[in-house]
């Protein structure tokens, strides 16, 4: 679905000043981020904040891509998932009396979806659903929380080194389940 | 695989999710910068697991008008200019004595390969010592312009130029200036140089303009420029670029439009 030697050009060209790539980045992964972003921030402006810092950050820093880590798609999610994240821990204090998690009140599937991401997207949930309580757990507190492992630890009442066994054997599991898919 | 090893593996799906503690990032990071290929290989695999939980996220679409607003904002955000880009240069605190290491040895290598050529073509030797005497002399001048490139970046102040509203927003000139000595060296990037047109440099007294020569573009839209003791460099506060006719302003002042422009230390 997503090319990664498109998309490692288009950071070449961003490193060397080039927008026009920027803007290749943005319209083929800017709705994926766009989508994790709001789901942690519930405020629309908000989440089109942590958006445009995302890149704005990626446009200032395109030489801290690692390519060894992983694909940049992977890399972008992390980076919006980070700054929502931080927005949301600077903001939640003020507001915590009208905070409602956005994934209790989810936004209808997008039309625009094709039938082929629309698939894709129910068998990764459809394995997501098929991992053991605490490994879906840890995941889902590291990933959508930003905590810790000692954080998991402390909040789950787990010792850290299970924690830590649960986390990679969640991962291993997850990956599994959709690892024949073209996800990259 | 050694238990130790198996510790760093352990770690993988943290380090893929941002969520190690400190110490075991460091750790971590410390153990990939020695390279090793299984941890990488295993941190690309929950790559592809942050996009997996990516993907149960509710599909939301930023809304259209947002990608303009953003591409307004990166064509007036500089991007900060990576080391590992740059040439070999050694940081502020090192002494000179050990600045340009990189260059010496490939200086070295240079001059071993050319002796060699020079041996196996012995008896067309008039011609190849003569390339190798120009050689040697570009590289003393390449080892110069290096060390003027070394001092700059450790005593000068960054100088970064950017375009112009109604310019190719694509151009962009970054560099140093020392202050006290008026030496600069400038680098230009996608530069759009029309046919019968040439780019002229400019340093900003205030608002009085006074020329610093002709950018060389080369064909991949690209120019360096070091330069000698800019006059009154205590009082330089800008750079400028304009486009003129070929040969360059006839007037006191840019006489084209300005394509780009940078405050010294911006």
């Amino acid at each position: 679905m997503i090319d990664q030697e498109d998309d490692l050009r288009c950071m070449e060209r961003i490193a060397d000043g080039q927008s026009q790539a920027l803007e290749e980045l943005y319209d083929r992964h800017a709705p994926l981020v766009f989508s994790v972003i709001r789901r942690i921030l519930q405020r629309e402006e908000d989440a089109e904040e942590a958006l445009q810092d995302t890149w704005l950050q990626l446009w200032r820093r395109p030489h801290s891509y690692d390519p060894n880590r992983g694909s940049v798609a992977a890399w972008l999610v992390m980076m919006g998932k980070s700054r929502a994240l931080d927005l949301y821990r600077s903001r939640a204090s003020r507001e915590r009396a009208h905070e409602k998690k956005l994934a209790d009140d989810p936004v209808p599937m997008n039309p625009s979806l094709s039938t082929e991401e629309r698939e894709l997207r129910e068998r990764i949930a459809a394995g997501w659903q098929g991992l053991e309580p605490q490994h879906r757990q840890v995941l889902e507190l590291a990933f959508w929380e930003g905590l810790s492992q000692s954080e998991i630890a402390e909040r789950t009442g787990s010792p850290l080194g299970t924690v830590k066994s649960w986390m990679r054997q969640g991962m291993q599991r997850l990956s599994g389940s959709f690892q024949k898919e073209e996800w990259r | 695989m050694s238990e130790s090893h198996e510790a760093y593996l352990e770690l993988c799906a943290g380090k893929a999710l941002d969520a190690l503690d400190p110490k075991d990032r460091a750790a971590f990071e410390e153990h990939l910068a020695d390279g090793c290929s299984q941890c990488e290989a295993a941190l690309a695999l929950g790559a592809d697991v942050v996009l997996a939980m990516a993907a149960t996220a509710p599909p939301a679409i930023p809304r259209s008008t947002l990608k303009k607003e953003l591409l307004a904002r990166v064509a007036r955000e500089p991007q900060e200019i990576d080391p590992r880009a740059m040439p070999q240069i050694p940081e502020r605190p090192r002494p000179p004595h050990r600045a340009p290491w990189g260059l010496v040895w490939g200086l070295a290598a240079f001059g071993l390969l050319f002796l060699a050529l020079n041996f196996l073509n012995w008896q067309r030797g008039n011609t190849l010592l003569k390339e190798r005497d120009t050689a040697r002399t570009e590289a003393d001048r390449l080892s110069h312009e290096l060390n003027d490139v070394t001092r700059l970046v450790a005593a000068g102040q960054l100088a970064v130029l950017l375009p112009t509203p109604d310019s190719n927003q694509n151009q962009r000139g970054t560099g140093y200036f020392d202050p006290a000595t008026g030496n600069a060296v400038l680098n230009f990037r996608n530069m759009d140089k029309p046919e019968g047109r040439d780019f002229e440099l400019w340093a900003l007294h205030g608002p009085k303009p006074t020329s610093l020569g002709l950018l060389h573009v080369d064909p991949n839209g690209n120019a360096f420029v070091n330069l000698k003791g800019v006059t009154d460099p205590a009082h330089l506060n800008a750079f400028a670029v304009s486009l003129e006719p070929a040969g360059g302003s006839k007037s006191d002042g840019p006489t084209g439009p300005v394509v780009l422009v940078g405050s010294i230390g911006s």
